[in-house]
């Protein structure tokens, strides 16, 4: 127990990235269409506003200094983790709990929310020590 | 019918042509087309960086995509050509007709795209050594390359989307009508995407083989190359759709069958399942290669690797299928034949204008009914042999007696055991083309339907296989229009 805690204050997204599985999890077995629509869609905006206001920063802080390659690096992570999120969505709002469309959207819509958790964890200031996205910027 | 009927019984003519086609397409799009403007790419990225772990990388990828596309690639391509000359000259023919110029140009773009290749691998580290400069240099050479092997592909896409769908050229017959042809823009948007995408990820694949383990810079190109995949991804996906829906309806129908195959068209939804399934699982492992390359497990990148190439190949099996039955839309029929002339064919016979004949072999010849008198017997073999000139003028394009979809089967799978009698086999092909849509109407007249029929009874008691090639000439129009096979000149000029 100890491990895993010592394993989950190391890094601040770690914990939060399980919270949001843990939370995916819960809505896909409520199947609520408009829960998961009300509780994920803002899980996504609240994910993906960190996101984008920090890569809007990150890319305005390196100016010209950035090539087109670091860029992508930067952006395109997130911005597919919050439209395949968004996919996800419609796929579990627009299918019953019992179709293959709507586990394969509760799975997918799990993993984008996981990716783009890490896309903007990965911007903050004191991003982790993995080799990170935009990290050789 | 000018041209002999070639004719491969056990893989049929279908599956020479799509294990040729298919192979290139993987080649050419994968580690060509797309793998060019890559390599380039990172070529030009460690030379900012200065950053020579690039270089090698750009390199080893380079070498092993020049070995491949210069020998299996440059065969395979001229193989194509080869193989639907063999297949169906006449499809061909038409093609030549319209894009003369198009295939000239292709041709000549090919060539310096060949020797671009050669120059780029080939000056490699000569040119790098010699400073800046003539690196700088040797990138544009790489930029280069990718283009000319874009441009080939752009060149043949507009072939590819008029066999689909010629659209106005139907009417007015103009190169550029041909050329821009309603699938090719939509076409060319799906396939330059799905192009970049797949060298990204085959890419993501030889990194494994061309890195250390322990290496960290495995772990940076493949983020860089995962990028580079994620970039083109929504395209191709955006693209698929308005390539999808410029698809005219008629075709679409086909899409059960184009998709699994006749036996199992009613999985068509478990298939398109598959396939959305298979894309999230490409994408997600290109993501977590991205976010946590250090995570990704080597065996994870076999996935999008093997998924990608099946997915290419498969979609151009139904590329393919799905224009059926006709081979250049509404123009010909797969079976080669051309809607026009359909009305006279139906009113002489295929055989008043067939050239060449395929002998009965003494193999083909066993499995008579028991108890035929001498003459009785001659008559009946004669009503087969016309049959089977018929059978190969007019199905064995696309199937084979006993092979790949062969004729037996599916008659097999029709009738059972029942006895085949011509009157069962001939009022069903009279109509197939209302029960199956992608099958063209038959075009012989009513008693070559009768010889066809005898035929195919005979095929139910005869197992031997149809010999390969046609050498057989006979008299075309001749009097009372015997239909004499041989390949002795003199016997053929004592029959005129």
């Amino acid at each position: 127990m100890e491990r895993i805690s010592k394993w989950l204050g190391a890094r601040p997204h770690r914990p939060t990235v399980i919270n949001l599985i843990m939370l995916s999890a819960l809505l896909a077995i409520i199947s609520s269409a408009s829960l998961y629509g009300v509780i994920g869609g803002g899980a996504v905006l609240l994910a993906g506003s960190y996101f984008l206001f920090r890569v809007v920063n990150r890319t305005f802080a390196s100016g010209d200094a950035m090539n087109f390659y670091q860029i992508a690096l930067l952006w395109i992570p997130g911005v597919l983790a919050i439209c395949l999120a968004l996919v996800a969505l419609l796929l579990v709002i627009t299918n019953s709990a019992a179709s293959l469309a709507y586990a394969l959207g509760a799975f997918l819509f799990t993993a984008e929310l996981a990716m783009l958790t890490l896309a903007g964890a990965d911007l903050s200031p004191d991003p982790a020590p993995h080799p990170v996205a935009g990290g050789a910027i | 019918m000018d041209f002999p009927v070639f004719h491969l019984d056990l893989l049929g003519n279908r599956g020479l042509i799509a294990t040729i086609a298919i192979l290139h397409v993987l080649i050419n799009h994968g580690l060509a087309v797309g793998m060019m403007p890559l390599v380039a790419a990172m070529e030009w990225y460690g030379n900012k960086k200065q950053d020579p772990r690039w270089d090698r990388l750009a390199y080893k990828i380079l070498f092993f995509c020049f070995l491949i596309t210069t020998t299996v690639g440059a065969l395979t391509g001229v193989g194509i050509w080869l193989s639907v000359s063999l297949v169906n000259p006449y499809s061909i023919g038409s093609l030549i007709r319209v894009f003369f110029w198009a295939w000239f140009t292709e041709w000549l773009v090919f060539i310096t795209e060949v020797c671009l290749i050669l120059a780029y691998t080939l000056t490699w580290k000569k040119w790098s050594a010699r400073g800046p400069e003539w690196k700088a240099r040797h990138i544009k050479l790489g930029f280069a390359l990718a283009f000319f092997s874009w441009v080939t592909m752009a060149i043949i896409v507009a072939i590819l989307g008029f066999m689909m769908d010629p659209g106005n050229w139907l009417t007015d017959h103009s190169f550029w009508t041909g050329v821009l042809n309603p699938l090719y823009i939509p076409q060319l948007a799906f396939r330059t995407p799905l192009a970049a995408a797949m060298a990204g990820i085959i890419s993501m694949f030889l990194i494994l083989f061309f890195t250390g383990k322990q290496d960290a810079f495995r772990l940076e190109a493949l983020r860089a190359v995962g990028v580079w995949t994620l970039v083109f991804a929504p395209f191709v996906l955006l693209a698929g759709w308005w390539y999808y829906t410029s698809v005219p309806e008629a075709m679409k129908d086909n899409l059960a069958v184009s998709l699994a195959t006749m036996q199992f068209a009613e999985w068509q939804n478990k298939f398109l399942q598959i396939a959305v399934v298979t894309v999230i699982t490409i994408l997600l492992v290109v993501q977590v290669a991205i976010a946590r390359p250090n995570l990704l497990p080597k065996v994870a990148l076999v996935v999008p690797f093997v998924a990608i190439l099946w997915m290419t190949g498969h979609f151009e099996r139904v590329r393919e299928f799905i224009r059926k039955p006709y081979v250049i839309g509404q123009y010909m029929y797969a079976n080669g034949l051309r809607v026009g002339d359909y009305a006279l064919l139906q009113r002489d016979g295929v055989l008043a204008y067939a050239t060449y004949s395929n002998p009965l072999t003494p193999a083909e010849q066993a499995g008579l009914p028991a108890g035929l008198s001498g003459e009785q017997r001659d008559a009946l073999l004669e009503r087969i042999q016309k049959g089977k000139d018929v059978f190969m003028d007019t199905c064995s394009r696309c199937h084979t007696g006993h092979g790949m979809n062969s004729i037996t089967g599916h008659l097999k799978r029709m009738f059972g055991d029942r006895p085949w009698t011509p009157e069962l086999t001939a009022g069903y092909i009279e109509g197939m083309h209302y029960a199956q849509p992608f099958m063209p109407p038959f075009p012989g007249n009513a008693q070559e339907l009768q010889w066809l029929g005898a035929y195919l009874e005979h095929l139910q008691n005869n197992t031997a296989p149809i010999p390969g090639a046609q050498t057989a000439g006979v008299i075309v129009n001749g009097d009372a229009a015997p239909r004499t096979a041989t390949t002795d000149i003199r016997k053929e000029t004592a029959a005129r």
